[in-house]
């Protein structure tokens, strides 16, 4: 009985069956990959961790050290293991060329450290997640770099000053545990110890990275206040084991949540196709079930002979999927493998995939179980009697013709339609509210992030041109010059400079701890505000998002700083945003003095018909080792990993969106048509034209549609911002930057031709239809 | 009187496989005057449905030639034909075939509203005369699953003359029915008749027939004759006719 069932069905249902089979498979495919993506994530970074030994806190310091007084609080601190200082020699992007080309890297936001190989820990591995060692004249590549130009060993890296030139032949691409992240700006190159004194006799600035491995790592945060305290150089961020994991891993974290949402729209688009052929099933074999019921076979039995076929499809579907996961494993973890390493598989990243997997099947199965209720609810007697289903449909009374001012029938008769059964509307309006979602999201972010108004996340008001000045020699006395060159400068309308020095701030636990505060005149390129106001007065300070949670305040609050040896209660006056230093910065108008320095940023504007580019070309020969950037560039450079996925994913998405909407909308108005065969006929029969119904299908597809697009653009500008903005740390509330004409008008027009298309190829066969009524 | 039906030579052949063919209707002639009521009677398999369906454009025939009030039925568009349906022809069917998620009174209008050839508010009157004529008036808000079988089958009546159309074609319209809803519906079906409208219908039934007017005979898609029993006046004479029928009837070996 169960074979002659399952063959029945799979004869009728031949291309419907072989759908569903494609979208589970390929939902179990892709959750297996995710899955497989998280597995392997946790194993690389855990391989990647131990084979560099990774630090478990660095303090970065800019400035004088003295080793001793480290090596002292070292030995006399029972939590470290063993501690290290590295010597960064910064070098300014301007002297150096990478590969073939002849541009230097003077525009980019990187910053470009080289640095010799460590002897106790935090070494920078190969491709073979090897310790490497420079000979001289070779160079270690980040991995970042190779991927930007497509740079292969044997490829030149030429570091150029005056008249200082050195070339190094590329030996290996590195690893770094601290700085492999696109997120992160700062990169270290791998030279020989004898080149790396050569180019430190020629140029650069030193600066050291404080590294400590502790005995048990759970304890950085006690180590970290106790290095705080201890009065040891700490001119910069500080860094800890845990901020490096999570830095690794959340450009393949996102890449895993978004498989994992693209295969929550497959199995949607599944479920879709279940419940029909489900419905149809039974209403096709109405009777029969009645028979089977009147005969004494009960419910649970007659939807065990109609669940043998999905369970059996699910079960194929599952395990296939499975598969091909499996030998597609190595695409899905590209990337970790590129920037990570693989580590030994272990038994969960076969285990976690096939859950994931059989996750998928099972879920099928269930919805499955779930639709076939309704065979309890059918009546034998009801069955034999009518032979038909009566299906449920509300809205008969709310929507009637004879009292609709609407003057098309068949506008009506689409919009009747959808209302009176949106339950089996909804899972189409619910797949093209995701894919609308899917396509205004990653355009909103990639929109946003590009926007030259997107550096009011970053801590800055919107201006022409930047000016970075870091340390270096005589720092301040060319931050004077530059101020006095822009003064005297015809083109400059406006310009602020801003000064950011060191402080120690009381953290919610009452110890001190460091804060970098930037000084100036905010009311210049005013930047916008979460919450409150800038600081006004030598009282008052304002903190960026991630250190306002940090310190536990909001506006209103009191914060007691350090400057210098005094102490100063500071109220705090604002809460912005900001993505650079790691999100922890501070606005304020406190003294400081000349030891407490971190580095100068100039923000000014330019004359209308002053080329920005033309200026910067002159700033750069007129100024010395300083970074100088077009505002419009600025944010694309130091987001620009970010950019370049999120462009990709733009593309894809706009692809999947569509297809899926074209896929989707041909599926169910297929089986929705065939299904209606006799009410159309009837229509037909009457005198409505083939034309007429077309209208009535594309109606309801665009009700349905116009219902998702309004509710998926509504979810992509509250949930999918806050969800876009808790992707880049530092940011507590992104505000899209929405290009209307793309999000309101190009995305759901090409969303409705592509729907409109689907429709009418489909409501082509309703021209074939046999009018001739013998019975409905 | 005047011909509005007329069908020369009709031929339908159904192709169901790559070799098979079964032809349904051979050379059938028929015309059909203004105002008649005519059955067409025959053995299952006969081609009345057929022979229905191709004469009022809804099936496309082989060969042959129809004319509907002057009008070439085979050289028709789809969308003229469709028009014509509209307007000109109702149809009633052995089932009712309302739409299901429509209620009574609007699946009556549905046709006059996409037609617009009056004002709604006319349309409107239209249908609630039409089912007080037919007494059905107090279930116009009602859906279809709350009506009997012949109530609905009054609804698609009214359906089919919402438009004032110049034919009625009638598929087996009782053929669902018990006897007393089949004689309540044979009788609004004369009193149609009466008012001037054309009628046509498809029957099994002889006491169905012996109301018609004139009853047309087929077997193996053919037309086998004709008899005329003259107009139907009231139930005094409908005994006698429907011997009359029956002696024919039996005469053609039915």
């Amino acid at each position: 009985m169960k074979i002659r069932i399952l063959r029945k069905d799979f004869s009728r249902n031949k291309i419907i069956t072989a759908t569903l089979f494609v979208f589970i498979m390929l939902a179990a495919m892709l959750v297996s990959g995710a899955a497989h993506i998280v597995v392997t994530l946790f194993g690389s970074i855990d391989s990647l961790f131990t084979r560099s030994h990774a630090p478990h806190y660095v303090q970065m310091h800019a400035g004088e050290l003295n080793q001793a007084d480290i090596d002292a609080f070292a030995s006399s601190n029972e939590l470290v293991k063993d501690h290290q200082t590295v010597s960064m020699l910064g070098i300014n992007g301007a002297y150096i060329y990478l590969g073939d080309n002849e541009l230097s890297e003077a525009g980019s936001i990187v910053e470009n450290s080289f640095v010799m190989q460590n002897h106790a820990f935090d070494y920078l591995l190969d491709t073979d997640s090897s310790i490497v060692q420079m000979e001289d004249g070779e160079i270690g590549v980040p991995i970042y770099h190779m991927k930007q130009y497509d740079l292969e060993l044997g490829d030149s890296v030429r570091i150029v000053k005056d008249d200082f030139s050195k070339e190094f032949t590329i030996a290996a691409f590195v690893r770094d545990v601290q700085m492999n992240p696109s997120i992160v700006t700062s990169k270290r190159f791998l030279v020989s110890d004898n080149d790396w004194t050569a180019l430190r006799d020629h140029m650069g600035e030193i600066e050291y990275l404080i590294e400590f491995r502790l005995h048990d790592p759970d304890r950085v945060h006690e180590f970290e206040a106790m290095y705080q305290a201890s009065g040891l150089p700490q001119k910069d961020t500080a860094l800890t084991y845990s901020l490096y994991q999570l830095l690794n891993g959340i450009t393949d974290g996102i890449a895993a949540a978004v498989i994992m949402l693209i295969s929550l729209l497959l199995i949607a688009i599944a479920a879709l196709c279940l419940r029909f052929t489900l419905t149809a099933t039974i209403e096709e074999d109405y009777r029969e079930i009645g028979v089977m019921k009147a005969i004494g076979i009960s419910s649970r039995d007659i939807r065990s002979l109609y669940m043998v076929k999905y369970v059996l499809l699910a079960v194929l579907a599952s395990l296939s999927g499975w598969l091909i996961s499996r030998l597609l494993g190595h695409l899905f973890t590209q990337n970790i493998a590129l920037y990570m390493g693989l580590a030994p598989a272990s038994v969960w990243n076969h285990i976690v995939p096939a859950l994931g997997a059989l996750l998928v099947g099972s879920a099928v199965v269930l919805y499955c179980r779930f639709v076939l209720r309704r065979f309890g609810r059918i009546s034998a007697v009801e069955a034999l009697r009518e032979g038909v289903l009566q299906t449920g449909e509300r809205g008969r009374q709310a929507f009637r013709l004879s009292r609709s001012s609407l003057g098309n029938v068949n506008l009506f008769l689409g919009i009747k339609a959808v209302f009176s059964r949106f339950s089996m509307y909804g899972v189409l309006c619910f797949v093209f509210t995701l894919c609308a979602f899917l396509m205004i999201v990653p355009f909103n972010f990639l929109n946003t992030i590009q926007s030259p108004d997107f550096v009011s996340y970053m801590g800055a008001g919107r201006s022409d041109i930047r000016i970075d000045l870091q340390q270096g020699e005589e720092m301040e006395q060319r931050f004077n010059q530059i101020d006095g060159y822009l003064r005297q400068d015809a083109d400059v309308t406006k310009y602020a400079s801003f000064v950011t020095a060191a402080y120690q701030a009381e953290n919610a636990e009452g110890t001190y701890e460091n804060i970098k505060v930037e000084l100036g005149d905010f009311s210049v390129f005013p930047l916008q505000y979460v919450n409150g106001t800038a600081p006004a007065t030598e009282d008052e300070i304002a903190l960026s998002t991630m250190n306002a949670e940090e310190l536990g305040k909001s506006v209103g609050d009191t914060l007691t700083v350090l400057a210098g040896e005094q102490e100063r209660t500071l109220t705090v006056t604002g809460v912005y945003q900001d993505v650079t230093n790691g999100g922890k910065t501070a606005k304020g108008l406190l003294p400081y003095a000349p030891d407490q320095i971190l580095w100068y940023v100039v923000n000014l504007e330019v004359a209308d018909g002053v080329s920005v580019p033309d200026k910067i070309e002159e700033y750069h020969a007129a100024f010395s080792a300083v970074k100088i950037t077009d505002m419009d560039d600025y944010v694309s450079q130091t987001l620009g990993g970010l950019i370049d996925q999120l462009s990709l994913s733009v593309v894809l998405a706009y692809g999947l969106g569509i297809a899926i909407s074209i896929l989707i909308t041909a599926m169910f108005f297929h089986m929705l048509i065939a299904k209606e065969g006799a009410q159309i006929a009837i229509m037909r029969s009457l005198g409505l034209t083939a034309a007429d119904l077309r209208v009535q299908y594309i109606t309801r597809a665009m009700l349905v549609l116009l219902i998702g697009v309004v509710l998926g653009t509504a979810a992509a500008v509250t949930l999918g911002q806050g969800l876009a903005g808790a992707l880049i740390p530092g940011i507590s509330s992104m505000r899209f930057i929405i290009h209307p004409l793309a999000s309101f008008i190009v995305s759901p027009l090409l969303l409705v031709a592509a729907v409109t298309g689907t429709m009418l190829c489909v409501s082509m066969s309703m021209n074939k239809q046999k009018l001739t009524l013998t019975a409905q | 009187m005047n011909v509005i039906l007329e069908a020369k030579q009709l031929n339908k052949v159904y192709t169901t496989g790559t070799n098979t063919s079964q032809q349904v209707l051979r050379d059938v002639s028929l015309a059909i005057g203004e105002g008649e009521f005519v059955s067409v009677m025959g053995p299952s398999g006969s081609g009345k449905s057929t022979l229905l369906y191709s004469i009022s454009g809804m099936d496309q025939i082989t060969s042959g030639s129809i004319q509907f009030d002057g009008q070439d039925l085979a050289a028709m568009r789809e969308e003229e034909l469709a028009a014509l349906r509209l307007t000109k022809m109702g149809f009633i069917f052995q089932q009712s075939n309302l739409l299901k998620n429509l209620n009574l009174l609007d699946n009556i209008l549905l046709s006059a509203y996409v037609a617009k050839r009056e004002s709604r508010k006319t349309i409107n009157g239209r249908a609630q005369a039409l089912m007080d004529r037919l007494g059905i008036a107090s279930l116009a808000d009602h859906d279809i699953t709350q009506a009997s079988g012949g109530q609905l089958q009054r609804v698609a009546i009214c359906r089919a003359l919402i438009n004032n159309p110049s034919i009625l074609f009638g598929d087996e319209p009782t053929g669902a029915l018990n006897s007393k809803a089949t004689g309540e519906v044979m009788d609004i079906l004369a009193n149609i008749n009466r008012n001037g409208t054309t009628i046509l219908l498809v029957t099994h039934d002889a006491k169905v027939a012996a109301k018609t007017e004139r009853v047309i005979f087929m077997t193996d898609g053919m037309i086998a004759g004709e008899h005329k029993l003259g107009k139907y006046d009231s139930d005094a004479d409908l005994k006698t006719r429907e011997r009359e029928l029956a002696v024919w009837l039996s005469s053609k070996g039915f």
